[in-house]
């Protein structure tokens, strides 16, 4: 019964004919290579872009943690001088 | 050999490989468009490790997968958009069965067999339709899918396997 659907389906594939590509292709092609060229993008540009992906990345870790620093140094400053830490009036 | 040469000698091959990978005549048509667009552009890069017309093969393949997952994000999108009642409805009913190279007292059988070779994995499917419409050796097809040739002939044997499975499906 496999074998049956398989020799099926074979035979209807096989009776497919060979189309002829449509007329006047060539002539559409030349205009979409005239009109699309192509991008090329040099390598001296992908090296810059990385490089400043980077540095954003580096700048970014730097403040994050400068800033961290700063947040320590403020709690201190308030247990030091036994201030509130929020706005609760009444515990 | 010039572009016009290579256009001359491989349009017949490119335009039926993507007509039968897509089943539609518009689409196929802007498959090989794109296909010759790509030639030309890399004419330069291509190293004569494969023959022109297996390296052109290659290039209509990926380009006919390009197509179909453009179409299918296309198709997603429209299934969005009609639920939230935006864009154009026609986006839905994009790619339909037009194949001019099948006759039509078969139409109805080979568009069933194709709406089930489209359910297929990439791999099989290209193996598959390389195999029975191009009429290719399991050789061939290796050369052109960069595997080895126990690799084809597993893959063309999963690929007649689940297609079986699948027309039994729809017949029952």
């Amino acid at each position: 019964m496999k074998h049956k659907v398989d020799t099926d389906f074979s035979s209807l594939l096989s009776t497919i004919q060979k189309v002829d590509a449509p007329p006047f292709l060539l002539t559409r092609i030349k205009e979409k290579i005239k009109t699309n060229p192509e991008i090329k993008i040099g390598l001296g540009w992908v090296f810059a872009g990385s490089v400043s992906l980077i540095l954003v990345l580096v700048v970014n870790v730097v403040v994050m943690s400068k800033s961290n620093v700063k947040n320590q140094q403020t709690t201190n400053l308030v247990a030091s001088m036994n201030l509130a830490p929020d706005n609760t009036l009444y515990q | 050999m010039t572009f016009e040469e290579i256009y001359d000698g491989h349009k017949e091959m490119v335009f039926n490989l993507s007509l039968n990978y897509v089943q539609n005549y518009a689409d196929a048509e802007e498959i090989t468009q794109d296909v010759f667009v790509s030639v030309y552009h890399s004419l330069h890069q291509f190293q004569e490790k494969s023959s022109i017309t297996t390296w052109i093969y290659r290039i209509t393949i990926n380009k006919c997968l390009d197509h179909i997952k453009a179409k299918n994000r296309k198709k997603r999108f429209g299934i969005i958009s009609s639920l939230l009642g935006i864009g154009d409805k026609k986006e839905l009913d994009v790619g339909h069965f037009n194949h001019p190279g099948v006759q039509l007292e078969q139409k109805d059988a080979l568009q069933n067999i194709f709406k089930c070779i489209n359910e297929l994995p990439e791999n099989q499917k290209t193996a598959l339709l390389l195999s029975k419409t191009e009429q290719m050796s399991q050789g061939e097809i290796a050369i052109i899918m960069n595997l080895s040739l126990k690799a084809v002939e597993s893959l063309i044997q999963r690929a007649k396997t689940n297609l079986a499975k699948k027309l039994k499906e729809t017949e029952g």
